[in-house]
């Protein structure tokens, strides 16, 4: 039952060790040069774009290696979560890399909180679309019913409504748990791998006395986080959508023989698919954005009482 | 502004006592107001390139001092310069700071001449 998701752990260490063999090449080709600014600077700025870069490579390519796996569209139902899974492991892999360059002797008494650096509207959009996408999870697996072949949770099965000239019927494929159940584990892999993301981003030392460092490492901090809580709403959205619409349409395309309430169910359902596009055409903007935003100019001197030098 | 800590490798005083040093300062200049929350202790140790308990000694050091205040699931928080000490509180407070100011200077080879005539000079200004 649970198919493809052994792929989604090779698929995130696979990401893993790419991101880490390219970083650590590109680093000995790439030697930083000489008081253009402090070498960690330049190497952090460095390992996120790489890292992000490779990590979008890494997610496109994965639809089309997951489309002939696992049994009848499974493999392509968990797209969406293992791309993000991708997205999500480059970006860790390369905090954890960058994890000393913008440490430099000194700290700034300042209080970094996870929640100071989530990206308000994404965040909630991701939240938004969990609920949503978790709601209309629960009514498919519900009404699921085994297929032709005693697969459970493949189909739906209908009683037809008085007066349409049917008894009953069936059709598939239908978001059971046959698709549920996998996508939830995944879902649920995913949310603690992103939040682990998160917080080594959000918990990587920075001087943060010194202005430079800190205005160009704050924004590779954000993007890190920002990336997270996109690929994870890029999850949720693309299942969303892949959910939605595929028990919406079924819904819709019998309605003449369905009762009222499984029409308006069908509305509702497609409207969730169609907001689960939405949801994923802002989780791609936001995930390529942070790629062509320029880098931040210098900020203001802090107060130190440290002894001079 | 964000004010900010540096651990000095060459200074042979303790890191934990450079840094409540730098603290007090900072906390006596007003740089630290009252009610700022000081950074949770593996952060600034690990921003600092420190252990933990490095942190902590100083954050209970300052605490001793009525600095700053600990509070479960509050972080520390800086509070007033201690108006509220008892007189005594105060007294053992600041023979214990002298005691560490002159640990150090003998650590940096200074004998009493010199050690005494840093303090008129500190005292005047």
């Amino acid at each position: 039952m649970l198919g493809p998701v052994p792929f989604l752990v090779l698929g995130v260490l696979l990401a893993a060790v790419l991101v880490l063999v390219a970083i650590r090449f590109w680093s000995a080709v790439r030697p930083v040069p000489a008081g253009a600014e402090p070498p960690g600077l330049t190497r952090l700025r460095r390992v996120a774009v790489l890292a992000r870069v490779l990590g979008l490579f890494a997610g496109l390519a994965t639809p089309f290696l997951l489309a002939g796996v696992g049994r009848l569209g499974l493999g392509l139902a968990l797209a969406p979560t293992v791309v993000a899974a991708v997205l999500v492991t480059a970006g860790l892999v390369a905090e954890l890399l960058s994890w000393r360059d913008a440490r430099g002797g000194s700290a700034a008494l300042e209080v970094r909180r996870v929640r100071d650096y989530l990206p308000r509207a994404t965040t909630g959009a991701t939240v938004a679309g969990l609920v949503v996408l978790v709601a209309v999870g629960v009514w498919t697996t519900v009404v699921a019913a085994p297929d032709d072949l005693g697969r459970p949770g493949r189909s739906y099965g209908y009683t037809c409504r008085y007066g349409s000239g049917c008894d009953s019927g069936s059709f598939g494929p239908f978001p059971g748990s046959f698709y549920t159940v996998p996508l939830l584990v995944g879902l649920v892999a995913l949310l603690v791998l992103a939040g682990l993301a998160v917080v080594v981003a959000v918990r990587r030392p920075r001087d943060g006395a010194d202005s430079a460092v800190r205005r160009v490492d704050e924004q590779v901090r954000r993007s890190a986080v920002s990336t997270a809580v996109a690929a994870v709403l890029l999850a949720v959205s693309g299942s969303l959508t892949g959910i939605g619409l595929t028990a919406g349409r079924g819904l819709l395309v019998h309605a003449d023989v369905l009762s009222g309430g499984l029409r308006v169910a069908g509305v509702l359902i497609t409207g969730a698919g169609l907001a689960g596009l939405g949801l994923l055409v802002w989780a791609v903007a936001a995930l390529v954005v942070p790629l062509v935003t320029p880098a931040p100019a210098a900020a203001s001197p802090v107060p130190s009482a440290a002894p001079e030098r | 502004m964000t004010a900010a800590l540096r651990v000095d490798p060459d200074d042979p005083t303790p890191p934990y006592e450079q840094l409540r040093r730098q603290c007090v300062a900072l906390i006596g200049s007003g740089a630290l107001a009252e009610g700022t929350r000081l950074p949770p202790i593996r952060q600034l140790a690990g921003d600092l390139g420190v252990a933990a308990g490095t942190v902590a000694r100083t954050y209970r050091e300052l605490e001793q001092l009525g600095l700053v205040v600990s509070r479960r699931g509050g972080g520390t928080v800086v509070r007033a310069p201690a108006a509220t000490l008892a007189p005594a509180d105060r007294r053992q407070q600041v023979e214990r700071a002298l005691r560490d100011a002159v640990r150090a200077a003998r650590l940096l080879g200074a004998d009493d001449h010199e050690i005494t005539g840093a303090l008129h000079r500190a005292l005047q200004g």
